[in-house]
């Protein structure tokens, strides 16, 4: 079925509406809920993703409402990101304190159930669905990262959009936002690259890394592949930024509003204005 | 006498959810399927799934509801089996390769929380609010459960109130929950299901203590791993703290360590064998076994109230 797309407004009061109050309000909703003494002292607070609570505070500012049980619905997304985060620290192999991987484990398992807790008490029963088929569509991708499945970098950068994006696309889903998924999913692939850029210069695994080397002709010489990897890398980044703009735009969301750690996502190298113009 | 002969009566529906088990796990990712399936043909009692479907024998009995909440309950299961044993770095689990052992963690973390999702998915068919709430809740607590378990390793000044609450949280709330929650698919009054979930958490209390007592006494060839192994891994069970009653045992029980020689070991296992704390711990089981049975009595004359009734003495008196 066509749905019309609906044209956001931005809101007349938006540039006075102060995100990070309802940003720290909602962190500070989230690291009650999750507090564990004992689970703290021992493996450390988890890291709440602030960029990814911004993109999912976007469309409520739009709104320029965001109820009790918005925030319910935020924290729960975040809730659940968390816990898959928390897994993904989870050694691969036998190295490491085993206690702290017995409570990396049980974390991820306990901020699992927080999630599942938290909207059975709303209730809320068809977004417990929805982010259920999201967690097994999650990891039904991850796992065929790793198992090396895939055999192009359009089928990885799929894979690695699906990942990031399908908990917070179904909230939006959920809430009437569905205009903000492809947005909140460029965004938050490009989160994802410039990670994954940040694993490489580090010198740790990275996947994206692993499949751009794939792209570089075998007979470039040594000292060029580096500069060559790491345009392929600028490129992808530079086209999905320019693809953001132009959703941004087609939303109607002035750049210049996007403030905070949301526009650094937008960010990662220096962003010609020159893109903005040309897009605009 | 086999478990499984005391509700042959249910054999058409098991095998249901038996079906339903193998499609719950199918995916399109090759890994994750084997990785599932693997751990589904290990078998396993599924004594979570036969408790849903007797508590729901006492109302509106619907297999293609029940099943949803059975398969749920069992996919509940295997998910933190799959993490367990990431926990306890094990090889084995019901005779079989684990999953962190047969392929890695990373992917023993991705099916667990792919059979977690999965599990909830089939709970959501279910579209009561206070199913949901009860078995999120479970859910929570069984993680905090867990988390105090390692917490309270090698922490030999705990009392019989921190033992019970952890086991509790461990063992017996899925168990009772399982119960309650086929009550409630299967729509009987609040009476009942509160009556079932009673029972089922006498029955999962009296389950681990029973545990507990057979990790003393059973042999390495029944348990699969050697006798004692909760106390040299420092989990402190009902018998141990019974046994640290003994002035003497106290002494030497405070001193194990994970890298205890395993000769001392023994000895001690020997010497706490020969205290009463086998036996009272015995006399606890037995205790809520009888508190189990007596909730029963809300419930009319059926054969799943008879199912219900020999399943908890069988518990009661099994050897391994």
């Amino acid at each position: 079925m066509h749905r019309s797309k609906v044209q956001w407004k931005w809101g007349k009061a938006m540039n006075s509406i102060d995100n990070s109050l309802w940003v720290d309000d909602t962190l500070l909703h989230i690291e009650k809920q999750i507090h564990h003494s004992y689970l703290h002292n021992s493996i450390g607070a988890p890291d709440i993703d602030a960029n990814r609570l911004s993109l999912l505070l976007l469309p409520f500012q739009y709104r320029e409402k965001y109820s009790e049980l918005d925030r319910s619905y935020v924290s729960t997304a975040m809730l659940i990101q968390t816990a898959l985060d928390t897994h993904e620290k989870v050694s691969k192999d036998e190295s490491g304190s085993l206690r702290l991987r017995q409570l990396t484990v049980l974390a991820g398992d306990y901020y699992s159930g927080l999630y599942y807790q938290i909207l059975s008490q709303i209730p809320d029963v068809k977004l417990i669905r929805r982010i259920a088929h999201a967690i097994q569509e999650i990891n039904e991708h991850k796992i065929n990262i790793m198992s090396k499945n895939l055999s192009l970098l359009e089928d990885l950068l799929s894979s690695l959009k699906k990942i990031e994006s399908a908990i917070i696309s179904q909230v939006f889903i959920h809430k009437g936002f569905e205009d903000f998924v492809p947005v909140a999913e460029d965004m938050l692939v490009l989160n994802r690259l410039i990670q994954e850029e940040s694993l490489y210069s580090s010198g740790e695994d990275s996947i994206l890394f692993s499949y751009l080397a794939r792209m570089i002709p075998s007979k470039t010489p040594s000292v060029y592949q580096e500069k060559h990897l790491l345009d392929l890398y600028r490129d992808l980044v530079g086209k999905r930024q320019k693809q953001i703009v132009q959703k941004l735009k087609e939303l109607g969301i002035p750049f210049e509003s996007l403030k905070g750690s949301l526009f650094a996502i937008l960010s990662p190298i220096a962003v010609d204005p020159k893109i903005f113009v040309e897009e605009g | 006498m086999k478990l499984k002969m005391l509700y042959s009566f249910l054999k058409t529906d098991i095998d249901e959810i038996e079906k339903e088990l193998n499609l719950a796990i199918e995916s399109d990712t090759s890994l994750l399927k084997d990785a599932s399936l693997h751990l589904l043909q290990a078998g396993g009692k599924r004594i979570r799934p036969v408790f849903v479907l007797l508590a729901a024998k006492a109302g509106d009995y619907d297999i293609h509801v029940i099943k949803n909440v059975a398969v749920a309950l069992e996919l509940i299961h295997m998910a933190s089996l799959v993490h367990d044993d990431v926990i306890d770095d094990a090889e084995l689990r019901r005779g079989r390769t684990t999953i962190k052992a047969q392929w890695d963690n990373q992917v023993a973390m991705y099916t667990g929380d792919y059979m977690f999702a999965r599990a909830l998915d089939y709970m959501t068919i279910i579209e009561k609010p206070a199913a949901h709430q009860i078995l999120s809740n479970a859910i929570v607590e069984l993680c905090i459960g867990e988390i105090a378990q390692i917490e309270d390793k090698y922490r030999f000044d705990q009392n019989l109130r921190d033992y019970l609450r952890r086991i509790k949280r461990k063992t017996a709330l899925l168990i009772a929950v399982s119960c309650q929650l086929g009550a409630i698919a299967g729509n009987t009054p609040e009476k009942i299901h509160t009556s079932l979930y009673r029972f089922g958490y006498y029955v999962g209390m009296a389950y681990q203590i029973t545990d507990d007592i057979l990790d003393f006494t059973s042999s390495e060839e029944e348990l699969g791993k050697p006798a004692g192994g909760d106390l040299s891994q420092g989990n402190i069970t009902l018998p141990v703290l019974y046994a640290l009653k003994d002035p003497q045992l106290n002494k030497r029980i405070r001193r194990v360590h994970g890298d205890m020689p395993r000769a001392e070991m023994e000895l001690l296992i020997q010497d706490i064998i020969a205290t009463d704390a086998i036996s009272k711990s015995y006399d606890m089981s037995q205790q809520y076994l009888k508190k189990a049975l007596k909730e029963l009595d809300a419930l009319p004359q059926s054969r799943a109230k008879k199912s219900l009734r020999d399943i908890a003495l069988f518990i009661g008196k099994r050897k391994y």
